[in-house]
């Protein structure tokens, strides 16, 4: 056990190192922004220019404005925005992330668990009409952009029927169902394919024939055997349906008018304001990698031969 | 309902009309009746979100200015037929020369904290406005203070300025060059004070939530924390002329969309939202429908910096071969109309109130003729026979299709011509501009003031959206000569700008103009005395109150 | 000649006696045990991908998808001639006119009609001053464009862009993974460390930067949707060449001596392809997507061109009384994701010998 857990210690470690190289690389990156967040419709003179720059400490030499925005995060200060005059950047973060973040979390557990039903069906009917049409309804999920979802949702349930409301966050658990509902269109489609392709190979291999013949359930034996197998390539892909469920997310807060970061982030990088986009950055990042971690560690739980591979032991 | 009727004529005169009549009229209300049974309150959609309520600080955006003109009152405000009456001032007292403005204020003006509004608010705040290091972006407009140009460029330190405060309740302005349409930029977003103790108390955090502000105008705003997509100004009840303001609470929803926008109004959610083009279409005739003729214009700047683009032959063909009409019509349909020359309609106009595009003429008007002709002296000049340019556009809205229609107009109409179209994002645009890294841009703009030099000075050397560097020297010299010798003379000067644009617009088209705008949008009968404004402030909520049909 | 001894019981006298009577004559050939004809197969050899074939053609889902595919690579290949008009050629007078059919205007979705914010039932060609004769199958948009060229024009787009950003996915993704996933150890640590830090700096970031600084255009679109797409592909191959190498007949190749890339040929990457298969076809939607999120945001692909992305991108926002513009752009991309989906479960499905037929 102890071997587990020095394994767990040295990823989170890890962890840790790597965040330091993305918000490195991200810092860097910046730099070649093209664009600045002071140009104006009207011109500036150079003096004005250069006064600007110098009040935000855009002057320094790069490594100097590295140095310090390192050892500010530390303090836990992520600098202020330039948009919002003087409202610090881990106040936007804190005052946006609530709704998307719960937006996204409700997605990817929607997402997850109804593309697995779909993709067990699909598997287990396979080649008959009810896995064509699952599957159909899962492509049909993943064949056009989300807010084309979102704008027949919020036509159908929220205009024509007024079940929820057309926009904002004020009614709580009812404004989010409409955009989870867009939102977990994507995961679903991708869990229910993978599911299915997974599925298949699982329920013709040789230890699932062993179990049919000793005469447990089907449903027994979906649930102990072919569902663990199945799983594992689908941990692989979550991380990069979080960061997809980042993008989606922009044009859905903007179409139910939800204050949340996604449009907020995208924003940022068209006018250049550095600080809440290296805020944000950092954050997603934390986010993308904890994902990646709990991946891992649940990798090594759920099948003992990975452990061994990773651990190169 | 007769009372409905006149004040319907009331309201089609407000939102047409923007003479520039006696400035300093005082304005009577006719009696308004506001039946209690009836709640006070309106819903009203924007764009975006606020920057910052900190008139020196916001980011120009119009959300910000929107919100800090109903929260804060400068020396005027607005009044009758968008003209400007005495706000926090009593009294004025102009010099000889129009260069001095002697500003009394009024005894009963109040902060929303308890303190009064002294001159030392006012010149507090423009001492900030121009000072480089008071973090500040400001308006080219503010030039117009004697001395700021030097202080905006650090040559002279911020006391410097023209702005004095003689005693508590007076205040001394002094300016550069006459200027009759002073008052009205003092109604500006950017002018409009804030108090210097409070300011002082809070320092950095002013402005950057409704904690940190303190109002002298017809409102408050409560539920603003600086991020919200919503927020309610309420009426302030300190302020001087609160007996004469109706409306209880303004809700504020920031909408990104329009289509939710709409959704929203039609399920009776909102009372005013505003639309974009084939929106407009979609609502031709409906009693919701309203459109206000709006100051900002569409132009494509040139680079004259470079070869092809300095050739003013060649600008000339290219500001005639495109149809104005057609796009106005089809393209934007909104009501926005085609614009021929650099100053829009009804806009400016001239001691008899003739509009100065009128006595003016039409300049660069769509003709494929004499843009062949300016074509091939092109060709011939620059000794070329096809040749490719490149437009830059930004993401805002219609933009995309503007450079399109542009894009298949041109390359019919002069042949030879090939167009490339590169979209970026605003501020990437505005940086690409400053760095002369384009041939032709696509851009708006709204101007700060009501003045037809406004829109003429910014193709002077250093004029404010000159990016493209156009510089001539007779333009300069005619602009300059408008601006210091007509001191009372409306009509002489207007000649000068006039003589100007036809030089730097009809003769060298240091830009082309297309189209002036309209703000189109949807509002609720039953909403009156809102003020929709040509430029400024989107809108007005101070005589807003809601009666039935 | 030595006898052996044998004893004398009856049992072994009738036996005696029996051989007695064996000669020559009574051994024939058994014609069917021909050695030749014992090798001889009744069914006609297939190799690998003949094998595939016959089992996909079984799929009646599969092959209607195929033939869909086909189709739609055909009529965007040749777009110029099956477009009816200039996907370019703009009209303003004539925007927004609703679809027209023809021979079929007997169907509301197909009379060039339109209700107006009255209620009212209006002939819109009519009110734009549209000739008799002049037809628009899909309607125009915004600036008087025919929707069906720009439709079609679009589809080759976007399929090129699909198709280019899942073939460069595809490359990088399967090398690294495999790679990865078959050196193992620090090796392996190493690149996934890597992967890691790029996949923890937002997409975003990434994208609009190398849009800006490239300039928006075809090439570089693809390229950045490649770019930030193909670390899926290398997790994913990289599991599954980690679970593959513990197999028994890779680890009797590789104890038989064959090279390291021959046994990824002709063992791991075939026992792989489904897996592979079903991730191209969610990039081929992914590139798709993301190209009409870039124009969302204004640095898709450059006007006047389109891509079906941009297409919904436009019509998305006014479907309420335009439907058109969103409803059969968004049908198209519908199809084509739903043909390549069917076909990938079929080809998946023939891949595997171990498939019950």
């Amino acid at each position: 056990m102890t071997q587990y857990f020095r394994y767990i210690l040295r990823r989170v470690l890890l962890m840790a190192v790597t965040l330091f190289i993305i918000i490195t690389v991200t810092f860097l990156l910046l730099q070649f922004l093209p664009g600045s967040p002071f140009a104006n419709e009207e011109l500036l003179t150079e003096t004005q220019l250069a006064l600007l720059y110098e009040n935000y400490g855009l002057n320094d030499p790069i490594y100097i404005q590295y140095f310090n925005y390192i050892a500010n995060i530390f303090k836990g200060n992520l600098g202020v925005s330039f948009q919002f005059n003087n409202i610090p950047v881990t106040q936007i973060i804190a005052n946006r992330s609530g709704p998307s973040l719960q937006l996204g979390v409700q997605a990817m557990v929607l997402g997850t668990s109804v593309g697995i039903v779909l993709g067990i069906i699909a598997a287990v009917k396979q080649n008959t009409w009810i896995d064509t049409f699952t599957s159909t309804l899962a492509i049909g999920g993943r064949s056009v952009p989300n807010f084309v979802f979102a704008v027949l949702l919020q036509f159908v349930f929220a205009v024509v029927l007024e079940w929820f409301p057309i926009a904002f966050w004020r009614d709580g658990f009812l404004s989010s169902v409409l955009p989870t509902v867009a939102l977990a269109i994507s995961p679903m489609a991708e869990a229910a394919r993978f599911i299915r392709t997974e599925m298949i190979e699982v329920l013709n291999s040789d230890y699932i024939e062993l179990a049919k013949a000793k005469g447990f359930s089907k449903i027994y034996i979906i649930g102990k055997h072919a569902l663990r197998n199945a799983i594992i390539p689908l941990l692989t892909i979550l991380g990069p349906v979080t960061a997809s469920l980042m993008t989606g997310s922009l044009v859905i807060e903007n179409i139910f008018s939800i204050p949340g970061i996604g449009e907020q982030f995208t924003k940022s990088i068209l006018v250049n304001d550095y600080p809440t986009i290296m805020g944000v950055t950092i954050m997603y990042s934390v986010i993308l990698v904890v994902i990646i971690l709990i991946v891992d560690i649940l990798y090594g739980l759920i099948d003992p031969k990975m452990r061994v591979v990773q651990g190169g032991k | 309902m007769k009372l409905n009727r006149k004040f319907n004529a009331l309201i089609v005169s407000l939102l047409t009309s923007s003479t520039l009549a006696a400035p300093l009229s005082t304005y009577a209300q006719d009696e308004v009746v506001i039946d209690p049974s009836i709640e006070q309150s309106v819903s009203l959609a924007t764009g975006g979100e606020i920057s910052s309520l900190d008139s020196g600080r916001y980011a120009g955006d119009v959300p910000s200015s929107d919100a800090i003109s109903q929260l804060f009152e400068g020396l005027y405000r607005i009044g009758e037929g968008n003209d400007v009456e005495l706000g926090q001032a009593k009294s004025v007292d102009v010099s000889e020369d129009g260069l001095t403005y002697t500003f009394t204020l009024k005894d009963t003006i109040f902060w929303s904290n308890g303190d009064p509004v002294t001159a030392h608010d006012f010149e507090f705040s423009y001492k900030r406005l121009v000072d480089p290091n008071a973090g500040t972006q400001t308006l080219q407009a503010v030039e117009i203070l004697k001395n700021a140009l030097q202080i905006k460029n650090g040559e002279l330190d911020s006391e410097e300025l023209g702005v004095t405060a003689l005693d508590d309740k007076t205040l001394e302005i002094v300016l550069e060059y006459p200027a009759d349409y002073f008052p009205k930029l003092l109604s500006h977003a950017r002018f409009l004070p804030i108090s210097k103790n409070y300011y002082e108390e809070v320092q950095d955090q002013y402005g950057t939530s409704a904690d940190y502000i303190v109002s002298n105008g017809p409102f408050s705003i409560e539920g603003w924390n600086g991020l919200d997509l919503e927020w309610t100004y309420v009426k302030n009840d300190s302020y001087w002329d609160a007996e004469n303001v109706y409306l209880d609470q303004a809700y504020v929803s920031v909408i990104k969309e329009v289509g939710t926008g709409v959704d929203l109004f039609e399920a009776g959610q909102l009372d005013y939202v505003t639309l974009s083009s084939e929106f407009v279409t979609q609502y031709e005739g409906s009693e919701f429908l309203n459109t206000v003729p709006k100051a900002t214009i569409g132009f494509l700047g040139f680079n004259t910096t470079r070869e092809a683009t300095g050739n003013a032959a060649l600008r000339r063909a290219i500001s005639q071969a495109f149809d104005k009409e057609l796009y106005a019509q089809s393209v934007i349909q909104d009501g926005s109309i085609p614009l021929n020359g650099q100053v829009p309609r009804e806009f400016a106009f001239d001691e008899a109130g003739e509009d100065y595009r009128d006595i003016a003429g039409d300049l660069l008007v769509y003709d494929v003729e004499t843009a062949q002709a300016d074509w091939n002296t092109a060709k011939e000049e620059l000794g070329f026979d096809t040749i490719e340019l490149e437009l830059l556009v930004s993401d805002v809205e219609l933009s995309g299709r503007t450079a399109e229609f542009l894009q298949a107009q041109l390359q019919e109409n002069l042949p030879g011509l090939s167009i490339t179209i590169r979209s970026v994002p605003l501020k990437n645009r505005l940086e690409i501009q400053r760095d002369l890294q384009f041939d032709i841009y696509y851009g708006t703009w709204t101007p700060g003031y009501q003045d037809a030099s406004v829109f003429v000075e910014q193709y002077t050397t250093t004029g404010g959206i000159n990016f493209g560097e156009y510089s001539n020297e007779e333009y300069d010299q005619l602009v300059t000569s408008a601006k210091y010798d007509f001191a009372n003379d409306l009509d002489g000067r207007l000649a000068v700008l006039i003589e100007a644009e036809q030089l730097g617009i009809g003769q060298d088209a240091a830009a082309a103009p297309i189209y002036q705008a309209t703000n189109a949008f949807l509002l609720s009968p039953e909403v009156k005395g809102l003020r929709v404004l040509p430029f400024g402030r989107s809108f007005d909520l101070r005589e807003v109150y809601i009666a039935n049909e | 000649m030595s006898h052996t001894e044998i004893a004398k019981t009856s049992y072994n006298e009738q036996i005696l006696n029996q051989t007695s009577q064996l000669d020559d004559n009574l051994f024939t050939l058994d014609n069917r045990m021909k050695s030749a004809k014992n090798e001889e197969i009744i069914a006609p050899t297939l190799n690998f991908f003949q094998d595939s074939w016959r089992r996909l053609k079984k799929n009646k889902g599969a092959m209607i998808s195929f033939f869909v595919i086909i189709l739609i690579l055909i009529i965007s290949i040749f777009a110029p001639f099956f477009a009816p008009h200039d996907p370019n050629a703009q009209n303003p007078a004539w925007s927004n006119l609703p679809p027209k059919i023809p021979g079929l205007e007997h169907l509301s979705w197909f009379n060039g009609m339109s209700v107006n914010r009255g209620g009212a039932l209006i002939d819109s060609y009519e009110q734009a001053s549209v000739p008799e004769g002049v037809y628009y199958y899909l309607g125009t948009d915004s600036l008087g464009r025919d929707l069906l060229s720009r439709i079609i024009y679009g589809t080759r787009i976007s399929l090129i862009v699909a198709f280019a950003a899942a073939l460069i996915n595809l490359v990088f993704g399967i090398t690294y993974g495999i790679i990865s996933g078959w050196v193992g150890g620090r090796v392996d640590s190493f690149m996934q460390r890597v992967l890691e830090i790029l996949s923890g700096i937002p997409n975003l970031v990434i994208v609009v930067l190398m849009l800006l600084v490239m300039r928006p255009g075809l090439v570089s679109i693809i390229i950045t949707i490649a770019l930030t797409s193909w670390i899926t592909m290398s997790r994913v191959v990289r599991a599954q060449t980690i679970r593959l190498k513990q197999q028994e007949y890779v680890l009797a190749a590789e104890v038989l001596g064959q090279p390291v890339y021959k046994i990824m040929l002709k063992h791991i990457l075939p026992n792989m392809m489904g897996l592979i298969i079903v991730q191209v076809m969610f990039a081929l939607p992914s590139a798709i997507f993301f190209e009409s999120f870039l124009s969302f945001i204004g640095i898709g692909i450059p006007a006047p061109n389109a891509s079906l992305g941009t297409l919904i991108s436009d019509g998305y926002k006014t479907f309420r009384f335009l439907p058109h513009l969103m409803w059969y752009p968004a049908a198209v991309i519908s199809i084509i994701m739903l043909s390549f989906n069917l076909l990938a479960d079929g080809l998946r499905d023939a891949f595997d010998p171990k498939m019950k037929e």
